[in-house]
């Protein structure tokens, strides 16, 4: 084949983190897009159980101003 | 028993005395209650990812405590809410009993990584500089002669490319030549 896509891997199984802890904003900002928006698994490679519990802490850290809801026309 | 952490915001505009006096009516009321605080600790002032009653900046303070009944839960949060200089409450349950946080211990090291960081980077600073300086000693040595030798290879490799086009174009014209005569023998 032409094109060979690197391999999709699940970044907390490589490091093994086992909790998403939703005060780590560095962390949960490699899995939202500049939009804001939670980047889907396929794209990610996320193990679907980390995922879950990803999207839960991002969810969180969104409620307390952690992180942004959108990044759409907040800065003006 | 269960552990639970709390994180609040509060107003940035309040100075030292009135955040101690908001953290001592949370820590009563959570004594109220009956939970047992673990954990009390302001966590800094940070820059909220958006603006909430108009304050893009707020002073976060982070709770730990436990407590074995699950009634008064609810109604923490509601004297949460009802704080005026408490902008934003958020309570979450943790799985395992949190460590007790030392006020000391973390500033050492967070200074002595930016201590290391501040090294590397000097390090690299000097690593840097000479190659740069060498590259520029030797663009400047070697300034003259380059402008010299590159058109003259630029004009040889030019008359390289014509000669080799001509060649072509002379092949091409020979096939081109042959080829009706091919076609006529056919034919014939």
């Amino acid at each position: 084949m032409a094109f060979q896509s690197r391999k999709k891997f699940c970044y907390f199984k490589e490091n093994s983190i086992t909790d998403v802890d939703y005060k780590d904003v560095k962390l949960l900002r490699r899995f939202i897009t500049d939009q804001g928006k939670i980047m889907p698994r396929r794209v990610t490679g996320t193990s679907s159980k980390m995922h879950r519990k990803l999207v839960r802490a991002i969810k969180q850290a969104r409620n307390i101003a952690l992180m942004p809801y959108t990044n759409v026309s907040t800065e003006s | 028993m269960r552990y639970y952490e709390s994180l609040y915001i509060v107003n940035p505009n309040y100075e030292q005395d009135r955040l101690d006096e908001v953290m001592k009516t949370v820590t009563d009321k959570i004594g109220e209650y009956g939970f047992s605080i673990i954990n009390h600790r302001v966590w800094g002032k940070k820059r909220l990812a958006y603006a909430i009653q108009k304050h893009k900046y707020g002073t976060f303070v982070l709770t730990h405590f436990e407590t074995e009944s699950v009634e008064n839960l609810n109604n923490f949060e509601r004297f949460m809410v009802l704080q005026k200089p408490v902008l934003r409450n958020q309570t979450v349950v943790l799985d395992a009993r949190p460590e007790v946080h030392i006020e000391e211990e973390p500033v050492v090291p967070e200074n002595a990584e930016a201590d290391k960081k501040a090294e590397v980077k000097k390090t690299e600073e000097v690593v840097i500089k000479p190659v740069v300086k060498e590259k520029e000693k030797s663009s400047e040595a070697s300034e003259e002669e380059p402008t010299v030798d590159q058109p003259l290879d630029e004009e040889a490799s030019a008359v390289v490319e014509k000669s080799a086009g001509e060649e072509k174009s002379i092949v091409e014209s020979e096939e081109a030549v042959v080829e009706p005569g091919k076609t006529e023998e056919v034919q014939e």
